[in-house]
């Protein structure tokens, strides 16, 4: 009978749900009980190997060799233990620490270790082994990860793309930039790893930019004006003064950040006719470049847009003429425009407090 | 639905024993529809904090501190006699962790201290600040203070009274950073709040538009300086059943939700907005009860409108407390307002449900929430009469007055038993995802007051709620058809609800 099924259902729905949830409250006493204690055992390994690592890094002779031996006598899960901390200080170490630190991991084969865990079936490990090869930062591995770009979870592909910039190969610019078109929530990441990169990526930056300027809906290049404006390039100012006529608004702004950041005269009239553009946040973001590039050769069109109906475009372009020097000041004071009175009103509670 | 006054011609004229069946029947189809849906939820939102746990390990988290994509924050705090707490408020405020951020206190017309307090307390001077007129607002602004302390980034707007959402379009207008974050004045922020809520704009710049975080109940924990320090568990039964209520919504409803990719409510509590889609809807809704719930629902309704390929993003780190009502009279205020708040939503956006312009949110999360939260009350409530009914005819049955076959007595207790099985599960795998993910709570006591809480909250609270939201729903149909958007504005007090609703 339909009824009988029907009662052995709720049965056996109710029975399920009983011991599903008996099974959880366990679960969560249990959990509860051992993290806790697991915590302070957690804590207190980690305490003695931070001391260690402290010694090695920075002790007298003495401090270093016992380090060093404790370091060599580390066995098995143990070793497990330590190397993953010292894995997660790496980022917050530098100069000859760092190099120390890295030379005990490879000393104790962390390369092929970081490689296997990058091959792995799980995506945990898969991230854990590229982070650590990012770490290690060898030329050796840059197909490897480059290959892990193209990783199918997401997570994988994130810590790739930092992991590139460890490695500071300038050849990863456009399989970064590609993947960036691709994965639009990469962003930030991606101007981390080229940011960290340093300098050698410009021109590969450049000529991304200059093959993409003329085609395309430049989507998800972003990343590649601000890392240039990081860098300070100032052989990229044409590129990007051409980025600021692009039709994505994003963009388009991204680059007179940029070219406020290299603070170079030559990007000015280009900026000035940014000032004009259809779109708030290039105006605002040209505005900001003008006042930080830092010539009074733009106070005019400046002044014209602290009267503007936009007002992060009023704000930005009265803070720039505010920077400016007294003959901007003068113009500012001359202005009717309440950005203009706030800018002043701001600045003179400023000087009044020093 | 049947009049009462109906109801014993109804049992006269047909068998009453197969009307009851086939009640029962639409009950439980009712409840295996909404169990499963809240299953599918479950294992999205858990699969989404499996991929959280994998991630912190490596994912460099502080990173973004330093990053130049870390774009300007404006946190706008509306506030209405909060002398008692403004200063406490507002230093938690200012010394959030963000790299460029500043904070607005918006006067809403305090008849008390409020604005002296601040004045004195972080050595305020007034100030010609600019006021863009890219939304309406209602209030009239009186004055503008700016602190001469540090980068000078905290502000005080003071304007005649004019209600919470007036008050914050005012500083939508007035703020001077791309990114708006909105927050109660009596919500206590975690220090790395906005680097959290704010990571998605950074992530992925050309479409976040906006994101929220996930909301706690503060109650029971130790707080200093506005600042939640020592969490543990309150002991009073209210309180203690919302912190579960809380952590299924949050934790399970809304993570689930976004993971689904159709969130519907950020939190008034705690939401951050790009400023300039702010200025094309008009700032926020001030003729709306559940004001913040409704502007996300016009952000979808705009994005459909104008085919905006823009994302809203649920963060499911812990970034806001608040207190919630410890007694029934403010309680039930507050969740009557709220169920009052979506059911004027749901009235005034009804043309976006099922509607495939609005994508998955007019299609699946509307539907949902019209049938699985707006109408819950109802059928929660027409449940316990139906359930007080059959008590009746089982006891009419006893002494023969009516056919004692009509019901059978078991079977209804099987399927509330079930019912009720179901919840306490689904409550005790809401703390099980937060033990296995952000694990804020500690020792075994407050686990015990926890589980305690998932299973009474089914006796009592439930069926108050249900009936409380039920008021509200009515409040809001009969509302609209007679003095619609003539609400009395009487601003907001820190002991009135915060627009923090747990719903899914």
């Amino acid at each position: 009978m339909g009824d009988d099924a029907f009662l052995r259902v709720s049965w056996f729905l109710l029975v399920g749900f009983a011991v599903l949830s008996v099974l959880c409250f366990i679960t969560l006493v249990l959990t509860r009980a051992t993290k806790d204690r697991l915590e302070k055992r957690r804590a207190v390994r980690a305490a003695t190997i931070r001391g260690h690592v402290f010694d090695l890094v920075m002790g007298e002779d003495a401090e270093v060799a016992s380090a060093q031996s404790w370091l060599g006598a580390t066995r098995g899960s143990r070793w497990n233990h330590v190397e993953q901390q010292l894995f997660a200080m790496l980022p917050k170490l530098k100069g000859d620490g760092r190099a120390v630190i890295i030379g005990v991991l490879l000393a104790r084969g962390a390369e092929q270790h970081a490689v296997g865990l990058s091959r792995s079936r799980s995506a945990v490990r898969r991230c854990r082994g590229t982070y650590r090869l990012g770490m290690l930062g060898l030329g050796a591995h840059f197909e490897l990860i480059v290959r892990l770009l193209a990783d199918r979870k997401f997570l994988v592909r994130r810590v790739a793309v930092r992991a590139l910039g460890n490695l500071g190969d300038p050849r990863a610019v456009r399989p970064l930039l590609v993947l960036g078109q691709h994965d639009n929530r990469l962003a930030r990441d991606l101007v981390f790893a080229l940011g960290r990169m340093g300098g050698g990526v410009a021109p590969e930056l450049r000529r991304v930019l200059a093959e993409e300027i003329d085609s395309g809906e430049h989507l998800h290049l972003d990343p590649a004006a601000a890392v240039l404006g990081l860098l300070g390039d100032t052989d990229s100012v044409e590129i990007l003064a051409a980025g600021l006529r692009s039709e994505n608004p994003s963009f388009a702004g991204a680059c007179a950040e940029a070219l406020g950041r290299i603070g170079s005269p030559e990007a000015i009239p280009a900026l000035v006719e940014a000032l004009l553009d259809f779109r708030p946040n290039v105006r605002a973001a040209a505005a900001h470049a003008l006042g930080a590039v830092g010539s009074s050769a733009a106070l005019s069109n400046l002044i014209d847009v602290v009267d503007e109906e936009e007002p992060q475009v009023s704000r930005q372009a009265a803070q720039a003429l505010l920077d400016l020097g007294p003959a901007a000041r003068e113009l500012l004071e001359r202005s009717e425009s309440a950005y203009a009175v706030e800018a002043l009103a701001l600045d003179k509670i400023r000087v009044g407090r020093r | 639905m049947i009049q009462p006054a109906v109801l014993p011609v109804a049992l006269a004229a047909i068998d009453v024993g197969s009307f009851l069946y086939w009640m029962g029947i639409v009950f439980i189809t009712y409840s295996v529809a909404i169990n499963s849906s809240f299953v599918v939820l479950t294992v999205l939102a858990m699969s989404d904090y499996a991929a959280y746990r994998r991630r912190v390990g490596f994912a460099a988290y502080d990173e973004s501190f330093a990053e130049p994509l870390a774009r300007g924050v404006s946190v706008l705090m509306p506030a209405y006699n909060e002398e008692l707490t403004i200063v406490a408020s507002v230093e938690a405020m200012s010394s959030l962790r963000y790299p460029d951020f500043e904070v607005i206190v918006i006067d809403d017309g305090s008849k008390d201290t409020t604005v002296s307090k601040m004045v004195a307390a972080f050595d305020m001077v007034q100030f010609p600040l600019a006021q863009a007129a890219m939304v309406d607002t209602e209030g009239e602004v009186l004055a503008t203070y700016v602190s001469r302390r540090g980068s000078m980034n905290l502000l005080l707007v003071c304007k005649t009274n004019g209600g919470k959402a007036d008050a914050l379009n005012v500083g939508i207008n007035v703020a001077r950073k791309e990114l708006v974050c909105m927050v109660d004045a009596d919500s206590l922020l975690d220090p790395d709040a906005l680097l959290h809520v704010s990571r998605p704009f950074a992530d992925d710049p050309e479409r976040v538009i906006a994101s929220g975080g996930v909301v706690r109940v503060a109650n029971g924990s130790t707080i200093a300086k506005g600042r939640v320090v020592k969490i543990d568990m309150p002991r009073k039964w209210l309180p203690r059943v919302q912190v579960v209520e809380y952590l299924r919504a949050f934790l399970i409803g809304r993570a689930g939700w976004s993971a689904a990719g159709g969130l519907l409510i950020i939190s008034g509590a705690f939401g951050m907005f790009r400023r300039d889609i702010l200025f094309e809807l008009n700032g926020i809704a001030t003729d709306c009860i559940g004001e913040d719930a409704e502007l996300v629902v016009r952000l979808y309704r705009w994005m459909g409108d104008n085919d905006v390929d823009g994302k809203i993003v649920f963060v499911s780190e812990p970034v806001a407390w608040t207190e919630a009502p410890e007694t029934r009279e403010v309680l039930a205020a507050q969740r009557r307002r709220w169920h009052r708040g979506l059911t004027e939503i749901f009235l005034r956006h009804r043309g976006m449900i099922l509607r495939p312009r609005y994508g998955f949110i007019g299609m699946v999360t509307m539907p949902w929430f019209l049938l699985f939260e707006l109408l819950a009350p109802f059928l929660e409530i027409f449940g316990l009469v139906y359930f007080a009914v059959v008590m009746v005819l089982l006891g009419l049955g006893e002494y023969g007055v009516v056919p004692s076959d009509w019901v059978d007595l078991p079977v209804v207790l099987l399927l509330l038993a079930t019912s009720i099985g179901f919840s306490i599960m689904m409550s005790l795998l809401a703390l099980l995802t937060e033990e296995l993910s952000y694990r804020r709570y500690r020792g075994i006591p407050a686990l015990l007051v926890a589980a305690w809480a998932a299973v009474e909250e089914n006796v009592g609270y439930r069926q108050l709620t249900a009936w409380w939201r039920l008021k509200g729903a009515v409040d809001a149909v009969r509302r609209s058809r007679h003095v619609w958007g003539d609400m009395k504005r009487t601003g907001f007090t820190a002991d009135a609800p915060t627009d923090s609703s747990p719903a899914a």
